[in-house]
Order: C-alpha cells, then sequence, then structure tokens
C-alpha cells in the first residue's frame, strides 16, 4: 500500500511535470503554426499580385492583338461597306485564346471611310480575372484619292524623255479596251473613284520638268502636255493616295523583288493567286485569272521581263518594263520608268528625272476603276496618321 | 507510519543535479524555441516586405505602361528624364455628334469627367489633322447624341473646329516622378502625390527612354520607355532585386500588321 502510494505520488509529479513541457511545446508550435500560417499568406499575397499583373498584361496584349488582327485581315466587303454611325462586331477578330481569355473587336463608322475599332478582352487568371480595352481609329482606304493622283495618261516629277513610237494618250476612249465591255467597269462597291473628268492632259509635269520626245513620239490629250500640274511634286510621290509607302507592305495583296515574267496560272478551272508572276489575265475573258486584280508592291527595282498583267503597281525604286508586256490598271514608280515597247492602258506616275518611255500609254477610266475596285487590298484599313492608338477610355 | 513511508512523504524535491540538469534543459529548450520563433518572424517581415514591394513595383508598372502606351512621343509633350516622366495625360475620349456656333454635342467616356480647370481638348479631325485647344466649359448633353454602354452625352465648349465624327481627346498636363521612395504623380504645378507605398531606392528606381530605329530612312527616336523599380525592406535587412518593366509606345512609325498568309 506504501509503495503504491509511493508509486502514486511519483506518477502524479511525473505527469504535472510532462504535462507543462507539453504544453509549452505545444504553445510554441502553435505560435510556429500561426507565424507560417502568415507566411504562408504573404507568400499567397505576393503570387496573388504577380498573377493579377500578370492577368492585366494578357488582358491588355490580347485587346491590343484583337485590334491588330482586325485591321490586318480587314475587308470592306466582308463587313457590307457599312454607313456612318453602324456599329458592329468584327468577326474574325473574336474568340478566345487556349488560356481561357476571351476576346472582341466591335467597329464602328464615324464618318466616311473612318472607323472606330474598340478592342475588348477579359482575362480568367486571378482572384476577379481582368478585362482591358484598346482603341484605335483606322480609315478605309481612300480610292477616290488615289483615282485623283492619276489624272492624266503620264504624270512625271521630273525630266522624261519620249523614244521613237511612244504613244501618250490621255483621251477616253468611247468604249474600254478589248476584251472588256461597259459591264466590267461598273464598281461593286458604294463608295467608287470619283472620276477625274474630261479634258485630260496626256502627260502631266511637275514645275520645271523638261521633256524631251522622238520625232515620232506623240502625246494626245487635252492639252496634250500640262505643266505645272497638281499632284506632281516630289513628296505626292511617296504616297499611294494618302497612304504612305512604308504601309504598303502590309496592304499590299503581293511583294514583288528583283525581275517578273507576267503569266496566269491556273489550277484546273481556278486561278491560282499564289503563282509567282500572275498578275491576271487582262486580255482572255475566259481565263479564271481575267478578274483577278492586286497591289503589287515592289520595295525596290523591279523588272517586268515580259507577258501581261492587272491591278496596282507600285515600285519604290526604277521600274524597267520589256518590249512587248501589257499592264492594265495603274502604275507608281518613285524611280525611274524605262519602259520599251510595252502597252499600257490605265495611267502611269513616275517620280524621278530620267525616265525614258517606248511604250504606249493609254488613260483609261475602265481598267483604273477596276484595279481601285477589284484589287483585295482597297478592301483593307489604313492608319492616317502615326497617332492610330488612342487612350482606351 | 512506517518509517518508510515517513522518509517518503517528507522527500522535499528533486535532486540539485535533476535540478540543475532540468533548468539547462529547459533554457536550451527555450533558447531553440526562442530562436526559431525570431527567425520565423524575421521571415514574416522580410516576407511582407517584399511581398510589398513587389506589388508597389507592379502598380507602378501597371500606371506607367496604362498613361504611356498610347503617347505620340512626339506630339504629347513627352519629356523622359532619370526620374520624371512629364506627359499628356489623357483621361477621356469624345466622339462628336454635333456643332454648333457654341459648343459640340459629344458622346464621352473616361476616367472622370471633364474639368474646364484641369483640362484641355485634342481635337483628332480627319485625315490626321489634330489640333489643342483649350475647354472652356462642359455642360448637360442633348438626347439627340446616342449613347452607347458607358458613354455619356455632354457638351464641350467652344466647338469651333469640330465636326461631326470627330475624335477628342481630354488630357492633363502630369508627370510622373520617381522620388522620395515612392512613384508619385503631380497635375500641373501641384504637388506631387503618391500614388504606391514609400518603398523604392531613389538610386535604383528610374524612368529610361529606349531610342531605336523604327524603319529604314527613319530618324532614331522613342520607341519605348522603360521603369526600373527596386524596393528595399523596411527592416533594411535587405532589397529586393529590381523590377523592370518595358513600355512599348503604340504610335511610332513602324510598319502596319499584316497577317502572312491571309
Amino acid at each position: 500500500m506504501i509503495a503504491h502510494r509511493e508509486a502514486g505520488t511519483l506518477t502524479i509529479r511525473q505527469a504535472a511535470r510532462s504535462g507543462s513541457v507539453l504544453l509549452s511545446a505545444i504553445a510554441a508550435l502553435v505560435f510556429i503554426e500561426i507565424i507560417a500560417i502568415g507566411l504562408i499568406a504573404l507568400a499567397g499575397r505576393a503570387s496573388l499580385s504577380t498573377t493579377e499583373y500578370a492577368s492585366r498584361t494578357t488582358a491588355r496584349i490580347a485587346a491590343e492583338s484583337a485590334v491588330r488582327r482586325a485591321t490586318a485581315l480587314w475587308d470592306e466587303r466582308a463587313v457590307g461597306f457599312p454607313g456612318t454611325g453602324s456599329r458592329f462586331t468584327v468577326p474574325w477578330a473574336t474568340g478566345r485564346l487556349p488560356d481561357g481569355t476571351r476576346f472582341a473587336v466591335t467597329a464602328e463608322r464615324l464618318r466616311r471611310g473612318q472607323l472606330l475599332l474598340r478592342g475588348s478582352a477579359w482575362s480568367a487568371a486571378g482572384v476577379s480575372g481582368a478585362r482591358a480595352e484598346a482603341l484605335l481609329t483606322v480609315s478605309a482606304i481612300p480610292a477616290d484619292a488615289i483615282r485623283l493622283d492619276f489624272h492624266s495618261a503620264i504624270v512625271a516629277g521630273g525630266d522624261i524623255t519620249l523614244l521613237d513610237g511612244a504613244v501618250v494618250d490621255g483621251t477616253t476612249p468611247d468604249s474600254p479596251p478589248s476584251p472588256l465591255q461597259t459591264a466590267d467597269c461598273t464598281d461593286p462597291g458604294p463608295a467608287p473613284p470619283v472620276p477625274s473628268g474630261s479634258p485630260r492632259p496626256g502627260l502631266a509635269l511637275a514645275t520645271g520638268a523638261i521633256l524631251t520626245a522622238a520625232p515620232t513620239a506623240s502625246i494626245i490629250g487635252a492639252p496634250g502636255l500640262l505643266s505645272a500640274a497638281p499632284g506632281a511634286s516630289p513628296a505626292a510621290f511617296s504616297r499611294l493616295g494618302r497612304i504612305p509607302l512604308t504601309d504598303l507592305p502590309a496592304i499590299a495583296d503581293r511583294i514583288e523583288t528583283g525581275a517578273v515574267s507576267l503569266g496566269s496560272r491556273t489550277s484546273g478551272a481556278v486561278c491560282d493567286t499564289t503563282a509567282a508572276g500572275n498578275w491576271g489575265a487582262p486580255d482572255n475573258r475566259a481565263d479564271p485569272c481575267f478578274d483577278r486584280f492586286q497591289l503589287v508592291f515592289a520595295p525596290g527595282d523591279l523588272t517586268i521581263t515580259g507577258g501581261e498583267g492587272q491591278g496596282i503597281l507600285v515600285v519604290a525604286g526604277n521600274l524597267v518594263i520589256a518590249d512587248g508586256v501589257r499592264f492594265l490598271g495603274a502604275i507608281l514608280a518613285t524611280g525611274q520608268l524605262d519602259a520599251g515597247a510595252a502597252r499600257i492602258d490605265g495611267a502611269v506616275r513616275v517620280g524621278a528625272a530620267g525616265s525614258r518611255i517606248g511604250a504606249a500609254v493609254h488613260f483609261d477610266e475602265c481598267a483604273l476603276t477596276r484595279a481601285l475596285t477589284l484589287s483585295p487590298a482597297m478592301r483593307k484599313v489604313y492608319r492616317v496618321s502615326d497617332r492610330w492608338w488612342l487612350p482606351p477610355w | 507510519m512506517s518509517s518508510r513511508e515517513s522518509a517518503g512523504a517528507g522527500r522535499p524535491g528533486f535532486t540539485l543535479v535533476e535540478t540543475m540538469v532540468g533548468l539547462v534543459a529547459s533554457v536550451l529548450l527555450i533558447g531553440a524555441m526562442a530562436a526559431v520563433v525570431i527567425a520565423v518572424s524575421h521571415l514574416e517581415r522580410l516576407t511582407a516586405d517584399r511581398a510589398d514591394v513587389v506589388a508597389a513595383g507592379a502598380l507602378a508598372g501597371t500606371v506607367v505602361a496604362q498613361e504611356l502606351r498610347v503617347l505620340d512621343a512626339r506630339s504629347d509633350g513627352f519629356a523622359i528624364g532619370r526620374d520624371s516622366a512629364a506627359l499628356r495625360a489623357f483621361r477621356g475620349s469624345a466622339i462628336v455628334c454635333t456643332v454648333d456656333s457654341t459648343a459640340a454635342e459629344v458622346r464621352y467616356r473616361g476616367l472622370r469627367a471633364p474639368d474646364p480647370a484641369k483640362d484641355s481638348l485634342l481635337v483628332l479631325a480627319g485625315a490626321g489633322v489634330e489640333r489643342a485647344q483649350p475647354l472652356d466649359g462642359v455642360g448637360v448633353g442633348a438626347s439627340s447624341c446616342l449613347t452607347r454602354p458607358g458613354e455619356t452625352a455632354i457638351t464641350l465648349k467652344p466647338g469651333t473646329g469640330m465636326s461631326a465624327g470627330d475624335v477628342v481627346l481630354v488630357f492633363e498636363r502630369g508627370s510622373y516622378h520617381l522620388i522620395s521612395g515612392a512613384l508619385r504623380y503631380r497635375r500641373g504645378a501641384s504637388g506631387r502625390q503618391p500614388l504606391t507605398a514609400d518603398i523604392f531606392l531613389d538610386d535604383s528606381s528610374d524612368f529610361n527612354p529606349v531610342i531605336g530605329r523604327t524603319a529604314t530612312g527613319i530618324a532614331p527616336e522613342t520607341t519605348a520607355v522603360r521603369l526600373r523599380t527596386a524596393g528595399m525592406t523596411r527592416s533594411g535587412t535587405g532589397t529586393v532585386r529590381p523590377m523592370v518593366h518595358y513600355v512599348p509606345l503604340l504610335n511610332i512609325p513602324v510598319p502596319l500588321d499584316s497577317v502572312p498568309g491571309s
């Protein structure tokens, strides 16, 4: 009994001592636990801060990219040539990214030609996600402004030489050049290019430019030769209408460099628009490429070695056209034009002094209309000024 | 009561050796726990400080990116110094509905309502022409100006030189500063108001213009702004690695985007 009591006393004392240590340890553990939870919460806060920053950035870039996509793939015909005040969603710039970020672009026509594109994006990352907007103003390509620059058979910004056999004819023929028919010359869009009217000069020269003509060269028009012509200053050749040439690589339907031989290419009964040198088939109504027009841009010198083509040709450099080439549409060369015995129906603008022309250049309203309305690039949009991104309010 | 029983009841406690061992063990245990607690507390403060620095850096990056990204570096009074960025701070935009001899009816949306005491107007007419003019007055708009969600119909005075379809940007002159440990905003000649916690190291936080040539034949110009923020922990025991934000400017003469194969 005594031993039991002694043992009992000892047991009670040990239990009391063990309890105090245990309580201390538990208290310390609880304290450390609280600190650890705090640390986790802080780490979570830092992580959340970073996630929300990433989410905001994702949303902003998605909104801007959506607007860029809307402009890059813009097609006036696809959106039905909307009128002033109309507002619509741009289907090819609306969707969802693989990470769940949603984006959409709405367009509003502010006035004839001018569009306001508003891109919106919602990122689901973070606690409440993030939303961002981007605002951009662009303008439909003004075919009428381009058309007005091609007001004569040839507009030259510098001295020009007409070689033997050259013909520069500013008169409009009674009927379009074969095989075109009058019905081919109508514009499918709501804003047809403004005709330049008559009478029309054959050759329009910049102030101070000198013409040298071989005896057999002919200039026809009213007047045949116009000096100090509008749209013939050096600055006027750095743009196609109002579009700076620096924007053309993105707008053009085709980029060409070096030398090219023209000719229609088909794949079965379909025009092969990707084939090299396929600039359409102006002389064959039965050809699948008869209605194939395009805006062709050459960022440097270009030589057309032969064949036939149509559309709008812009050369940021010198252009050489070999004998026998046939072209229907508009040509702008910022450098010199060296044209052999070729035939051009439409109009030509050449910027630099020193051009030598032996070709027959006939102004043709129908050819210009077809080139300016049927080239897919002419249904795109361009930036009117360097301030085209606006604060997204 | 036996002798054994009385001896056991009269036992005073532990021996000296037991007590000493117990005390030493307790001191060691408490010391170890205290060290852990102090270390964990320090870690918590450090983590909290770093989280604050990261949050402040992210906030600064967001604010600066939002403000600078759409500026035209050549015409918005844009001046980047090491510790400051002066600019036109756009606060809203409007579309002109109608114009008469005194005012323009517009659809407006923005960060706040236009205020003639603070704001000026930048009128973007068609064909890329833009013109800055003072804002003389703001009024309630007419119902004839059909607003979209998020827009308010108001009048802006004067309406001279505006026409239907013009875009009008409302802006104030302002500057951002990285001084006294925080990103601060100063409108006009007023005081600099902090936008972040006072946590940045002035010597290691700065603005820097990124100069580049955007296309062949075009003179080098500001294409982006680099914002660097480095923070110091409040305990002063360490710095946080600098955060660097690049803000590419959108309104620069780079070639347009194209989509390959389209």
